[in-house]
């Protein structure tokens, strides 16, 4: 059910509906759901074993209409790999999330959380050993939090209480991929140009927040279809498999040709319409969001497709395959490093041809 | 912009035209047909423990049917911890994971009941205070064991 376009209380009529999913957005090199995470540097907390908020946000000059419900935003819960020292004792969590400032440094104190949920904890275990959990904290389709345009950016995150027995004994760190600079001898990770920025951030209890240089395996639930750009690099064994690197590499590809030459990729996931198709189609950065009423109610979201001026270009159609569809943009080598400096923005709409709605992607920005 | 929306247009076109011409069993995903609720029968699940949620106690049927779990196998059973209207467990099962079965209930060091699934997931519903509604609400949370144990941490601090 994409339920963006009519009140909650709507909904609440409607009772249990035959197909509800959620979709998790994270921006991680590979697809949690889908694919091992051969990238993962390690397990880590936002501030070593201290308290502190591990935060994810999504820069408004690479990503945008991320939950877009026709103008607001919707997140429907939050979706984050729970590495645990130590099954048998549980581990306790807040779930937040904050409003940022536009480079994504999320705002602290209380007057910048948006949403703060407490008490939560992970399943119980009889295993004193290592393991992972891959959490699904739902607020509920009829129950999403609801992000008005005036709020801005936002992040989310989640609060760890400190714990002086982790790394060596116990507690809660998260999956994350390290950046190329982030100097901890991480053989697998992201693998972005230089110059891009770090992408999380950690929110001490007690200190200023700072950005960390790795992705997490965290982000919100929301119904509408996820596209990430990748960045396809021949020479790098940073993913650990074959394949393009579907987090940081995607928004700052490497085409310098000095050596790097990557090539682009896109994919789009979507649970809701595992067989729905998809529209794709690129401009020449963001645009204005715009509304195409003319399919209204059957196309929700805005496009975010536009400047400089109406140039936008139309890539294709293609259909998904039990919800996901990756398709090579460019081959390695292919895009010229004259295109160094400038940006490329994509975004799709996905067809449900059960429900026959459309859905417009979040649209994303390859960075040059 | 007007080129970009011309090319939505013909293809929703397209594809509806597409859809037509492979006939109705084109049009149904697998594993979306409506899953029709059955009997609303509590589950009673083999091996729990003495909980809260397992009280058989008479109420009113609306208040009954509020604290009834709806499972994606289209059955119910009693939501745990207190939790009443929690959002149906298939909105947060995944679709990547197969449905399995309950077996049994066990309660966290910190006070906290799951369900555990024959597969090794566990689920469970919670009351939680939503800052933003100012106001308690049903959580449905779900925990799937990872397929791969976890890399090991870094060996120094991270910053």
């Amino acid at each position: 059910m994409r339920a963006p376009i009519l009140p909650a209380a709507f909904f609440a009529l409607l009772g249990p509906v035959a197909v509800a999913q959620v979709n998790p957005f994270v921006l991680y090199p590979q697809d949690p759901e889908r694919q091992g995470l051969t990238c993962t540097s390690f397990v880590g907390r936002p501030d070593w074993n201290r308290a502190a908020e591990a935060h994810v946000s999504f820069r408004s000059d690479v990503l945008r209409g991320i939950g877009d419900a026709n103008g607001t935003t919707r997140l429907f819960g939050v979706y984050h790999w729970l590495a645990d020292e130590k099954l048998s004792t549980s581990e306790t969590y807040s779930l937040v999330v904050r409003s940022t400032d536009a480079l994504g440094q999320p705002s602290t104190g209380q007057a910048g959380e948006l949403l703060r949920i407490n008490g939560l904890s992970s399943p119980p275990s009889t295993s004193t050993a290592r393991g992972t959990w891959i959490m699904y904290d739902g607020f509920g389709l009829q129950g999403g939090l609801w992000l008005l345009q005036g709020n801005g950016l936002w992040s989310v995150g989640v609060d760890l209480p400190a714990n002086p027995l982790w790394p060596a004994t116990d507690g809660h760190s998260l999956f994350r991929a390290d950046l190329l600079n982030a100097n901890t001898g991480a053989t697998y990770g992201e693998n972005h140009r230089a110059g891009a920025p770090n992408p999380t951030w950690a929110l001490p209890a007690t200190a200023a927040p700072f950005s960390t240089p790795w992705t997490y395996v965290l982000g919100p639930f929301v119904t509408t279809p996820n596209l990430h750009l990748g960045g396809i690099d021949p020479t790098s064994n940073r993913l650990g498999a074959p394949g393009a690197s579907f987090g940081m590499n995607g928004s700052y590809p490497d085409v310098g040709g000095t050596p790097r030459s990557d090539g682009l990729a896109v994919r789009v996931t979507d649970n809701l319409a595992p067989a729905g198709f998809v529209f794709l189609a690129w401009g020449g950065g963001f645009g204005t969001p715009y509304y195409d009423s003319q399919y209204a109610p059957n196309l929700i979201g805005f496009c975010h497709l536009g400047a400089p001026g109406p140039n936008i270009r139309t890539v294709g159609l293609f259909q998904l395959q039990n919800g996901v569809r990756e398709v090579t943009l460019r081959a390695p080598g292919s895009i010229p490093p004259a295109l160094v400096g400038s940006t490329i923005v994509f975004q799709g709409v996905v067809l449900d041809p059960v429900l026959w709605l459309g859905n417009w992607t979040n649209a994303q920005a390859a960075r040059f | 912009m007007r080129d970009f929306v011309l090319a939505l247009g013909i293809a929703l076109v397209a594809v509806l035209a597409l859809v037509l011409l492979r006939g109705t069993d084109a049009a149904v995903v697998p594993g979306s047909e409506p899953s029709a609720p059955r009997t609303d029968s509590v589950l009673v699940p083999s091996q729990a423990q003495p909980a809260e949620a397992q009280v058989a106690t008479p109420e009113p049927a609306a208040r009954a049917a509020a604290s009834l779990w709806l499972l994606p196998d289209g059955t119910r059973t009693a939501m745990l911890n207190g939790a009443t209207d929690a959002p149906p467990l298939g909105e947060y099962w995944g679709t990547t994971v197969p449905w399995s079965p309950i077996v049994g209930i066990e309660r966290n060091d910190q006070g906290v009941d799951w369900y555990r699934h024959q597969n090794g997931s566990y689920s469970t519903t919670q009351v939680v205070w939503r800052s933003d509604l100012q106001r308690h609400m049903a959580m449905t949370r779900v925990a799937h064991p990872a397929p791969a144990a976890a890399p090991a941490p870094a060996a120094r601090p991270d910053r």
